[in-house]
């Protein structure tokens, strides 16, 4: 056990070496030139000089990547071109307010996409089926981007359902002292009930939109699975004891449809960390990761893109490796040493 | 109307669940086909829709101007057409290249085997190692922002997906027994690969490029929206809505809200036909 | 046979879309003992052993006839009356355990179950015991190490003495059967047979056994049905479908399984007791 817990260890700390060379070739090494990209459109060849000379981009390409990957090792994310900031405190100051946004926006995916799924298979080709079956293929077809206007334009300005979007907290609040980096659970664990509403008024909006755009997949896979495993010779052995439907819904469907769900929170994972949350982030003014990312790429700053690639990267094979062992755990078919 | 003996009981498909599928997959096509007819149509004959200032800025949707007017002054009915153009060949164009390159990889992968195999899939391992926006994010970033560069950032963020499901597919036709059996008649592996295992291992990514192509549309907007897809003036939908963010503080939500709207229809339509062709295929 | 055990009249299975799956179909197991039904796949054998406990799939349901056990009607047309006394083994006995649970957790559940529903409680440790020895009943010498398994690491066989071994605990006056050996090997396949022949003896049950296999059917059945596309094409004692069978379709199952003839006379009753 231990030995392919470590081997599993050593194949995440491989895809994360692979993680750092396949973001320098494409920073570095693409026909796009990282010094005029970084200097602008309007930059003077001087400037873009310059900008070569700091960043050593005139070595020759093994020295950049010795250089590089010797920072990488030091956890030195190099300096943005913007504002000279290391990228690394800059990261890492933001990334409490992305978990925050994320995992609830995760939470909300998972509950939304199980409780539908499963709804959806119960009531297979019947009306609450054919409603979720609708509900996947806008989620899946929405733009984040533009349903997130949609929202704040409507339920935020027209209707004043949810706060305005002033990031984790409304103007006239004060973050909570800092002990989770959860605005909502360190509100509460200092006892300040109004704070702790607040930030939660301004978390769930965002976090809304995010998961239930992500939740699509997730009911897609739990129903599927759940339908396979209702349909099941196991399924109906146990309706051959006479066992109760609820019995067999639980015991027999819900237990097999969760599997295939473990293995798609990833790429959920995936959605509501990075790819929905850079434009979610921006468009709530949130602080964290994605609206970093935002600004480095409106700036051309692109030492800060890169620095925030490589944390998505680790960040999403970290994740990837928890699930393994969490689906390994979970599925006694499944020999972790055997699974790739 | 099958009825198949299976080991482990009895299934039945009825083809009445089909013919509900159908209708809804033909009207999704006909969507697909109607606003990529407008788009081709519409800008050829009412000219430009790029040029500023044709008409008051901002007029709300009205008869003249059924999605209204942008800050500028242009028709967004008009914009969003000119962008169909755009966003559904891109679409097509990205899945097409994604899906030709991936399952050519993925064959080659699974054909060889061995180091071959091995190597291609710690490359796919690699990429997959980035959720997909933010690869494709990143590359168009770092090629410089241009629209052909963001389309080609999104057809390598597909490529990984249609390498694996290819060779999975390959591996598994290569493995079934009607194979072993053209193999024990004499065949030749030529004629094996190109005859059997080709097709059949093809359908499977041919069916997943569908909703690769959905995905690409949304991908390919949101990379217009940050900046390093279409730049305006140029109508694209993604960049269309980015224009539209302001607009709508001074109460105009029409030149944002169309556009998205069309992204919706069509990557519905690509969902829809995607999930139609799944399901014939099993 | 004058008071039978389970008898079916006139039931006919379809399917929505209007598919006729079995037509017509008169039946009877007497107390005791063991009734075959034969048939090739598609002929409705699986299908009426599964309409009996209202296991069919869906898209598929009884569309007439009735089935009465121990004298009381529980099957009238479309409606399951009441849970008739009865249980059932099916084919690929792996696929028909969970997968993600141990078997002893599966055999807890139904004790649990079993005691809930005759509305006595229930002790873990006297339902841990009470596993080990169902189990030792089925001839499983390591009944503890089995408990702590998974379906996936048993064989096919152990498998269907578990099966077997939770199917008697619900103490059925009739065990439907359902190609319970097919795909195993042919020595399991012997011991599996053997063990549902004393099982059954030893507490009196009668069997509604379907398989497509002729030679089984003549080792364990006193009576056996011929099922063709859906219809009964004859039901009789056993020497007579093997020694004077009187449909041709009886005579051309005969032909192409060989010689699996039991020598005639030993048949009734002197093998299942």
């Amino acid at each position: 056990m231990l030995r392919t817990v470590g081997k599993r260890l050593g194949v995440a700390l491989l895809s994360i070496l692979g993680v750092a060379v396949l973001t320098f070739f494409i920073t570095q090494l693409l026909p796009g030139d990282p010094a005029r990209i970084a200097a602008g459109q309007y930059a003077t060849e001087d400037q873009v000089a310059q900008i070569r000379e700091r960043y050593g981009l005139d070595d020759p390409v093994p020295a950049q990547f010795a250089h590089y990957l010797g920072d990488l090792a030091h956890l030195d994310l190099g300096s943005s071109v913007r504002n000279d900031q290391p990228v690394r405190e800059e990261i890492t100051s933001r990334f409490s307010a992305t978990l925050e946004l994320g995992l609830t926006a995760l939470l909300i995916a998972v509950v939304l996409g199980v409780g539908l799924g499963v709804a959806a298979a119960i009531y297979r080709d019947r009306l609450v089926d054919r409603l979720v079956q609708v509900y996947v293929v806008l989620a899946t077809a929405t733009a984040v981007f533009w349903i997130a206007l949609v929202a704040i334009t409507t339920l935020v300005n027209d209707l004043g359902v949810f706060n305005s979007p002033t990031g984790r907290l409304p103007r006239g609040y004060s973050p909570p002292g800092d002990i989770t980096g959860f605005y909502v659970v360190d509100a509460l664990l200092h006892g300040d009930l109004g704070t702790a509403g607040a930030a939660l008024r301004s978390l769930l909006l965002p976090a809304l939109l995010l998961g239930g755009l992500a939740s699509a997949s997730v009911v897609k896979i739990v129903r599927s699975a759940t339908i396979k495993a209702l349909e099941s010779d196991y399924a109906r052995t146990s309706r051959s004891f006479g066992y109760s439907r609820t019995s067999i819904l639980f015991r027999d469907g819900l237990r097999n449809s969760l599997l295939p769900v473990i293995t798609n929170v990833g790429l959920v994972a995936g959605f509501v960390l990075a790819g929905g949350d850079v434009i979610v982030e921006q468009l709530f003014a949130w602080p964290g990761i994605g609206g970093y990312a935002y600004a480095s790429l409106a700036n051309n700053d692109l030492y800060a893109l890169r620095g925030y690639v490589i944390v998505i990267g680790v960040v999403y094979v970290l994740i990837n490796t928890a699930l393994e062992f969490l689906y390994s755990w979970a599925d006694p078919r499944v020999n972790l040493a055997e699974a790739r | 109307m099958a009825i198949v003996d299976t080991a482990s009981g009895f299934r039945i498909t009825l083809t009445s669940r089909f013919r509900a599928g159908n209708k809804t997959a033909i009207a999704a096509m006909g969507v697909l086909v109607l606003l990529l007819l407008l788009g081709l149509v519409v800008p050829l004959v009412a000219g430009s829709s790029n040029v500023a200032q044709q008409y008051p800025s901002l007029l709300s949707p009205s008869l003249r101007h059924p999605f209204g007017t942008d800050h500028y002054g242009r028709d967004v009915f008009l914009r969003c057409m000119a962008g169909a153009r755009v966003d559904i060949l891109l679409g097509l164009a990205v899945a097409a290249s994604a899906l030709v390159l991936g399952s050519l990889i993925g064959s080659v992968s699974a054909t060889f085997g061995g180091a071959t195999d091995a190597v291609i899939m710690r490359l796919t391992d690699v990429f997959l190692a980035f959720p997909g926006v933010v690869l494709a994010l990143v590359i168009a970033a770092s090629l410089g922002k241009d629209p052909w560069y963001a389309a080609i950032a999104v057809v390598i963020a597909f490529i990984p997906l249609l390498v694996r499901l290819t060779r999975s597919k390959a591996l598994e036709v290569r493995a079934a027994d009607y194979i072993a059996a053209a193999r024990l008649s004499g065949a030749r592996p030529r004629q094996i690969a190109f005859q059997h295992v080709l097709p059949n291992s093809f359908k499977y990514p041919f069916v997943q490029s569908t909703l690769v192509a959905s995905w690409a549309i949304l991908d390919f907007a949101a990379l217009s929206f940050l900046g390093v897809g279409v730049q305006p003036p140029h109508a694209e939908w993604g960049a269309m809505i980015a224009d539209g963010v302001g607009d709508n503080l001074l109460g105009a939500w029409w030149p944002s809200f169309f556009p998205g709207l069309m992204i919706l229809l069509t990557a519905a339509a690509f969902q829809v036909i995607g999930d139609w062709l799944d399901r014939r295929l099993q | 046979m004058t008071t039978p055990l389970l008898s079916v009249r006139g039931l006919s299975i379809g399917t929505d879309a209007g598919v006729e799956l079995v037509r017509d179909l008169d039946l009877e197991v007497g107390p005791g003992e063991v009734v075959g039904i034969v048939g090739e796949s598609g002929s409705g054998k699986t299908m009426t052993a599964l309409s009996l406990l209202g296991l069919l799939p869906s898209g598929v349901a009884v569309t007439g006839g009735e089935a009465s056990l121990d004298g009381v009607r529980f099957l009238d047309g479309p409606r399951m009356l009441r849970r008739p006394n009865a249980s059932m083994i099916f084919q690929n006995p792996t696929a028909a355990l969970n997968p993600t649970a141990r078997i002893g957790a599966q055999i807890d559940r139904l004790l649990r179950f079993l005691d809930r529903s005759a509305g006595r409680g229930s002790d873990r440790r006297a339902r841990r015991s009470r596993a080990v020895e169902l189990l030792r009943s089925v001839g499983i010498s390591n009944p503890e190490n089995v408990l702590g398994r998974f379906p996936h690491q048993l064989s096919g066989g152990m498998n269907q003495r578990v099966m077997i071994a939770m199917a008697i605990s619900l103490r059925p006056s009739l065990l439907i059967a359902d190609e319970p050996t097919t795909g195993l090997d042919v020595t399991v396949q012997a011991q599996i047979l053997q063990l549902i022949r004393t099982t059954v003896a030893e507490h009196g049950i009668g069997v509604l056994f379907v398989s497509h296999d002729m030679g089984v059917i003549a080792q364990m059945c006193q009576r056996v049905a011929v099922m063709l596309h859906g219809d009964l094409r004859e039901f009789a004692g056993v020497d007579d479908v093997f020694h004077r069978p009187r449909d041709p379709y009886t005579r051309e199952l005969l032909a192409a399984a060989g010689d699996v003839r039991p020598a005639e006379g030993v048949t009734d009753g002197a093998r299942a007791r």
